[in-house]
């Protein structure tokens, strides 16, 4: 099978300091891949060359064959990558069918795009379309936010701690969500979280990132035994 | 007492289309748009010109309307486009497009004042013991039109609700897929174009001069402020509740200190209610 998205010895320098350094991977429909890695060590930088909102030093992101690094954020929603912030950012008084409404019309192939309806049912937002963003709850209004990268009808989804703040059963919602938006809709879904109770379970594979570089790859499971990730960043347990 | 305060709303309507377009900038683009000034004085200006050329004064009218929003978008496309990512310089380079534009008018026109003739000149509005001249009655229907106009084109249609994401939260709304610069356009020529709309609703009321908007872009700015930045609907009752005041003011205690009325009110919401009467960008107040 041929890879969706292939990152190709992508570069960041900010100055003299290179914040994600010579990083490359390849992701298939459907896939999750978790993000990991110590604060600092480049895994926002590398969402936001994949999102489109830095410019790459040097190297490509490809989606199905075709470059879309380097060329602003709306065209790499375009394109088919979306992604949710590590913040809840979602229009205050609006409902979320309206900011669903505004996200599937700047999309171009709105036929490819799940109903608001799916959208919700995939997510647990069953019900809670008319309400205002506002009134939600914190665990809803993050759910909200994929919902509104999911109406721009992506193939590559990235969810920059979507997990924060949420508790135990809250996480696992979210990763049952998660899970079952890669397998529905065969989108390709790259998550950053620093919980490993939510992430380990959820993830096909895992890419560990310190001081910029790929210090690992594999399954989940390969990844905890592994001896410098544990000494870089899970610890011992 | 109701002469007063309709000579409040017509000063309140004026008010309420400079700002308009001033907050509509502001909150996509947080730019502080001194130019606006400039682009009135052009508009208004290019009014004066196709009509002393002989053309009816509804083209001529539309002619300004027009070179506002033109003015406009070039001082997007040419200047703040390019400090987007450096927004402290942005009020430096709108007081130097201000200096622009007002010398592109002193060197086209010169200094003298120029009036501009309309054919509701000489028309008076009697009602009860209220008179409203002609051109002050043409202001505040062009002002209910053109805000009505602006108020569907907000809510109505997915570029205007595309507006107001952005002047939510730019990031989210590019996450989104919107287009960034063509929603800076978008405000610019929106702004434009009530500053047109201002220029031709105003001018004769007054006469045109470069130097004609800048005290009615002061009490813009104020309303701005009164009205909570970037809010739209506070621009527009932030602009009735400061032409009504200075409207009073000047009646009742000094015309000399009309603009220092307007001053008093900005004050006194500043140290009440912070954020405006009616703030809608809670990210803004950091």
């Amino acid at each position: 099978m041929t890879a969706l998205l292939t990152v190709d010895r992508v570069v960041k320098r900010y100055g003299g300091l290179a914040a994600v350094d010579g990083v490359s991977f390849t992701l298939g429909a459907g896939d999750v891949l978790g993000l990991i890695g110590p604060n600092g060590s480049g895994k926002t930088t590398l969402l936001g060359i994949l999102a489109g909102t830095h410019d790459p030093t040097s190297g490509t992101v490809t989606l199905d064959g075709r470059v879309c690094s380097g060329r602003g954020a709306h065209r790499a929603v375009h394109a088919g990558i979306a992604r949710t912030f590590q913040t809840t950012r979602l229009f205050g008084g609006w409902t979320l069918r309206e900011a669903l409404r505004l996200a599937r019309r700047e999309n171009r192939r709105p036929a490819d795009v799940a109903s608001d309806e799916r959208i919700a049912a995939l997510l647990a937002l069953d019900g809670l379309l008319d309400r205002p963003c506002t009134s939600l709850t914190s665990a809803a209004q993050r759910l909200a936010m994929i919902a509104l990268a999911l109406a721009t009808g992506p193939r590559v989804l990235l969810l920059d701690e979507p997990a924060v703040g949420m508790d135990t059963a809250e996480s696992a919602a979210l990763a049952r969500a998660v899970r079952d938006v890669a397998d529905d809709l065969g989108v390709a879904v790259v998550v950053v979280d620093h919980n490993m109770h939510f992430l380990m379970p959820l993830a096909d594979s895992v890419l560990v990132m310190a001081s910029g570089t790929v210090l690992a790859t594999g399954t989940p499971a390969q990844i905890r035994a592994d001896e410098a990730v544990i000494a870089s960043y899970l610890g011992e347990t | 007492m109701t002469q007063v305060l309709v000579d409040g709303i017509f000063l309140g309507c004026l008010f309420a289309v400079v700002a308009v377009g001033l907050t509509l900038v502001y909150g996509v683009m947080e730019v502080p748009n001194f130019a606006h000034a400039g682009i009135i004085v052009l508009a208004a200006y290019t009014t004066w010109s196709v009509s002393q050329a002989g053309a009816p004064f509804v083209l001529a009218a539309l002619a300004g309307i027009a070179c506002g929003g033109a003015v406009s978008v070039l001082t997007e496309v040419l200047a703040y486009r390019w400090i987007i990512e450096r927004p402290a310089a942005a009020p430096a380079v709108a007081l130097g497009l201000l200096l622009i534009l007002q010398n592109v008018a002193l060197r086209l026109y010169g200094g003298a004042g120029r009036s501009l003739d309309t054919p509701y000149d000489t028309v008076l509005l009697r009602f009860g013991g209220v008179t409203l001249p002609g051109v002050k009655a043409a202001l505040i229907v062009l002002a209910v039109a053109s805000l009505g106009a602006l108020h569907l084109l907000l809510t109505r249609t997915s570029l205007g609700r595309a507006m107001r994401a952005v002047a939510q939260d730019r990031e989210a709304a590019g996450m989104l897929g919107i287009p960034m610069r063509r929603q800076y356009m978008l405000a610019f020529l929106i702004a434009g174009l009530l500053g047109g709309v201002a220029a031709i609703a105003y001018a004769p009321t007054f006469q045109i001069s470069p130097y004609m908007a800048d005290e009615v872009l002061l009490s813009a700015f104020v309303v701005v402020v009164l009205g909570g930045l970037g809010s739209v609907w506070g621009a527009v009752t932030g602009g009735l509740l400061l032409g009504i005041v200075q409207g009073f003011g000047a009646a009742y205690v000094s015309s000399a200190y009309q603009s220092a009325f307007g001053l008093l009110v900005l004050v006194l919401i500043l140290v009440l209610r912070p954020d405006g009467l009616r703030s809608t960008n809670a990210r803004r107040v950091a």
